[in-house]
């Protein structure tokens, strides 16, 4: 196979695209759709002060390594969960990278803040994905707000977004449906919060990690096994087999045709959030997700 | 050919396929579901494989 940009030999292949690259026109087909996602959705410019949510996994690797190339005005943050099995590593991806890159790196410990995830697992009996996006979301929005950022940008990519899109169809949750997309402006607590990667499958930013060689922890969270999130994205795999492009399309249809109706019927009918009476968090009920944590964790 | 399945690390030893998407289609796999890596080197699914190949298939769903 050769390359659709300059015909040398090709090394990654993209149905979706009917393209295949090189590497160095594959690196430059990556930028270009992040530029696009970050043009075309007005994500931020060169003046805002962006924190990226770095994991230690390929996407959020890939995107800060993508905005600092393009010279973004970037920082890091990181969220040690306290996994024994995964999260050392994790860490130590995150570091080393930021080393590297000469990224500016912050470290919230959840241990220190008694929050530990094997902690919350083991105590309160719900699922614990849920819990850890709790908390991870309440850390990150604090974090930003607490240091002068004004954006925080996820690496959250096509698959991920498609999957969530899939989940909220499925329960027809209005409101999440309402506020899904690669913006969501600042308001009532929160700070902008962005996804430049949305036009990217996992496939793209893990070839993307392999020929910008970063080094990204690829093993799979131990609490994470029956995740609903990993079998829609099976299917979607499936579908995409057989119709190339077609996980974009939904998506950017759903952004273009089907995400007003929900804004407008959340509006209508859902709870404006109001200050967390513990913590000053928004939320739809008296007390913020997080802080219900830390209650039933001081209960058990 | 040696084929060493990420992230699991389960070392599999396959016969009898010559294309990269064939050793895909073995391993029950799309060919956007893993990246294929031979000698540090990417490789596109049309590309021929030989019986003495060590090779890593990385699947790329993360999960957590």
């Amino acid at each position: 196979m050769k390359c659709t940009r300059c015909r040398e030999k090709a090394v990654v292949a993209l149905p979706s695209h009917t393209a295949g690259f090189c590497p160095p026109c594959y690196l430059l087909f990556v930028e270009r759709q992040v530029q696009k996602a970050i043009k075309d959705k007005k994500l931020f410019s060169f003046d805002d002060r962006i924190i990226i949510a770095l994991s230690g996994g390929k996407d959020s690797l890939a995107l800060a390594w993508q905005l600092k190339k393009l010279g973004y005005d970037i920082a890091g943050l990181h969220i040690d969960l306290a996994i024994p099995q995964s999260s050392p590593i994790a860490r130590d991806h995150v570091e080393r990278f930021c080393r590297a890159y000469d990224i500016n790196l912050s470290v919230l410990e959840m241990e220190k803040l008694g929050l530990s995830i094997p902690e919350v697992r083991k105590k309160i009996k719900r699922p614990v994905c849920s819990l850890c996006g709790k908390i991870k979301r309440y850390y990150f929005n604090k974090f930003a707000l607490d240091n002068g950022f004004n954006v925080l940008a996820t690496g959250h990519n096509l698959d991920d977004e498609v999957a969530r899109l899939f989940s909220n169809v499925l329960s027809w949750e209005s409101a999440h449906l309402g506020d899904q997309g690669p913006l969501l402006p600042e308001e009532n607590g929160f700070t902008r919060k962005v996804k430049p990667l949305y036009r990217l499958s996992e496939f793209e930013t893990a070839n993307f990690c392999f020929i910008a060689e970063i080094d990204y922890g690829f093993a799979p969270c131990p609490y994470s096994g029956g995740a609903s999130f990993t079998y829609y994205k099976t299917l979607f795999d499936e579908l995409e087999h057989k119709q190339p492009g077609r996980k974009l399309s939904f998506y950017e249809g759903f952004l273009k045709r089907g995400r007003k109706a929900f804004t407008r019927l959340d509006l209508e009918e859902g709870v404006k959030p109001s200050p967390c009476k513990s913590c000053g968090y928004p939320t739809s009920e008296e007390s913020c997700g997080v802080c219900r944590i830390k209650h039933m964790l001081e209960q058990s | 050919m040696q084929i060493t399945v990420q992230p699991e690390n389960k070392i599999r030893d396959i016969t009898r396929v010559s294309s990269v998407l064939g050793l895909l289609n073995r391993l029950g796999l799309k060919t956007t579901q893993a990246l294929v890596i031979r000698d540090n080197q990417l490789l596109t699914p049309d590309q021929p494989i030989f019986k003495d190949d060590r090779i890593i298939v990385r699947k790329v769903a993360s999960r957590g």
